[in-house]
């Protein structure tokens, strides 16, 4: 009998053990699970708020270039408009277009070409002709006036492609079209850009390449060029990749969005 | 009854050296590739599986094999608290492992030269350490609940849950192991025979993630 009781004390405490340490081990389990989702859904939450916290100081920049836009155009280049007819009027009442002053000659040109820069900087500050036209125009327009430089040859092709509805992504893709210019003109000393389109799946595939410098992507620090166009690309539920066919000269980039941009 | 289990005993304790030894040269192949608390971990297999061997080899020879018994509590508790004062650098423990390991080899040597001596089954030694190793893993489970999970992470808790169930089902078979002489054989070979069948699956086990652990650095390594 005290055998017995002996036996069924060791397997009670054998099973006790048993169950205790598995209770344990999958306590802990569950506890760690139930911690990691916790801390996932604080992380989701978290890039939610960034995400529109972005999104807001986009907006604002963009409203407030719209702004300075408006105000430049409206008023500014306005009031240079009137001098300059005045300053006509002047020279007329001073002796006629073959009066030469030589003083009034420096104002009418400086006038002139304040008149240009002033509606330039309006016009790239918030493209009038994408809300009338859309991008595709806008991007057309774009390589006009590039090409005109003759320092520089642009090529945007299947440029029709982009079906982008608001007015907003189709801004963000023009500032990334035009942030990756201005590094071209900066950095690059190239001869030709190419932009092309093309629909890969669900997505829109934008190549942009030049044939100029270029550079490895290791080794450069991301200023506040490549921080815009990273966030603008975030914004249209986008990814990017830098000269992903490991090409040894010029700049190329691969930027896939989302067809319906942000929407 | 007492053929069965002894036989069938004897077989799993074969079967048991067997892979331990199997598992043991897996090891000493790549060992240098291994992180400092599997190696620890590896020692004290080795050391398992070649006592093991050893015990084995003097019981069938009819030879005392006490001794071995000692020695592998003792080898069992530098290993393990060596073990267990790696992983817990994981999770920036602050429990100062000295004072562990010095009473507690004190005590082994202690028991094993005036209290439970050579010609005796080392139980309190065995049972201190089988303690200790269950209240460590459950300390280190705990403080790892909300660790960033990490493959050496994951890895070590996998083994610490093993260590856990393993020692868990010593413990009460060691504490027991002096009172169980008074019962007939055929239950004492029962018992003895559970705890072999969990040394087994042990040690299946830990053979398992020390490959899988191999697989993933050499995996790495390709990469």
């Amino acid at each position: 009998m005290k055998d017995v009781n002996l036996i069924i004390t060791i397997l009670s405490a054998l099973i006790f053990m048993m169950g205790i340490s598995l209770l344990v081990i999958w306590f802990f389990s569950k506890g760690q699970k139930k911690i990691m989702k916790a801390r996932m859904l604080q992380k989701e939450q978290e890039l939610n708020f960034q995400k529109e916290l972005l999104d807001n100081t986009i907006r604002i920049q963009e409203e407030e270039r719209n702004r300075i836009a408006s105000e430049l155009h409206d008023d500014i280049t306005s009031q240079l408009n009137i001098i300059h007819l005045n300053l006509h009027v002047l020279k007329k009442d001073l002796g006629g277009p073959n009066h030469n002053n030589p003083v009034l000659e420096q104002i009418e040109s400086s006038l002139a070409s304040s008149i240009d820069r002033s509606r330039k900087m309006a016009h790239e500050l918030m493209p009038p002709l994408l809300q009338k036209f859309g991008i595709t125009y806008v991007l057309q327009e774009l390589e006009n006036s590039v090409n005109q430089s003759m320092a520089l040859q642009m090529q945007v092709s299947s440029s029709h492609l982009i079906g982008f509805e608001t007015v907003h992504d189709q801004l963000h893709l023009y500032r990334i079209i035009q942030e990756l210019i201005n590094n071209t003109l900066k950095y690059a000393n190239a001869k030709n850009i190419k932009i092309s389109f093309k629909n890969e799946g669900d997505q829109l595939c934008m190549n942009y390449s030049d044939d100029g410098r270029g550079f490895v992507p290791s080794e450069i620090k991301p200023g506040s060029g490549l921080k815009n166009i990273q966030s603008r690309c975030q914004l249209l539920k986008g990814s990017f990749e830098i000269n992903p066919m490991h090409e040894k000269s010029g700049f190329h980039a691969k930027f896939l969005f989302s067809k319906n941009g942000n929407n | 009854m007492l053929l069965s289990f002894m036989q069938v005993g004897l077989f799993v304790g074969k079967i048991s050296i067997f892979i331990g030894l199997l598992v043991s040269l897996l090891i000493l192949i790549d060992f240098k590739k291994l992180p400092v608390f599997f190696r620890l971990l590896a020692l004290f297999y080795i050391g398992s599986a070649s006592i093991d061997l050893i015990n084995h080899s003097f019981a069938v020879s009819g030879l005392n094999n006490l001794l071995f018994v000692h020695l592998f509590t003792f080898i069992e508790f530098c290993t393990m608290t060596l073990f267990f004062r790696e992983v817990s650098k994981m999770h920036n423990s602050r429990l100062n492992f000295e004072l562990l390991i010095w009473p507690g080899l004190i005590f082994i040597i202690l028991n094993t030269l005036f209290i439970q001596g050579l010609d005796m089954f080392s139980s309190y030694s065995a049972s201190m350490v089988a303690a200790m190793v269950i209240v460590l893993s459950v300390r280190f489970l705990y403080h790892t609940m909300d660790s960033e999970p990490s493959h050496q992470l994951t890895l070590s808790k996998k083994v610490i849950g093993l260590l856990l169930v393993y020692y868990s089902i010593s413990l009460v078979v060691i504490t027991f192991s002096n009172e169980m002489l008074s019962i007939p054989r055929e239950w004492q070979n029962g018992v003895w025979f559970i705890r072999g069948i969990v040394l087994l699956l042990f040690r299946v086990m830990i053979g398992i993630y020390y490959w899988q652990y191999f697989k993933h650095s050499n995996l790495l390594s390709a990469a």
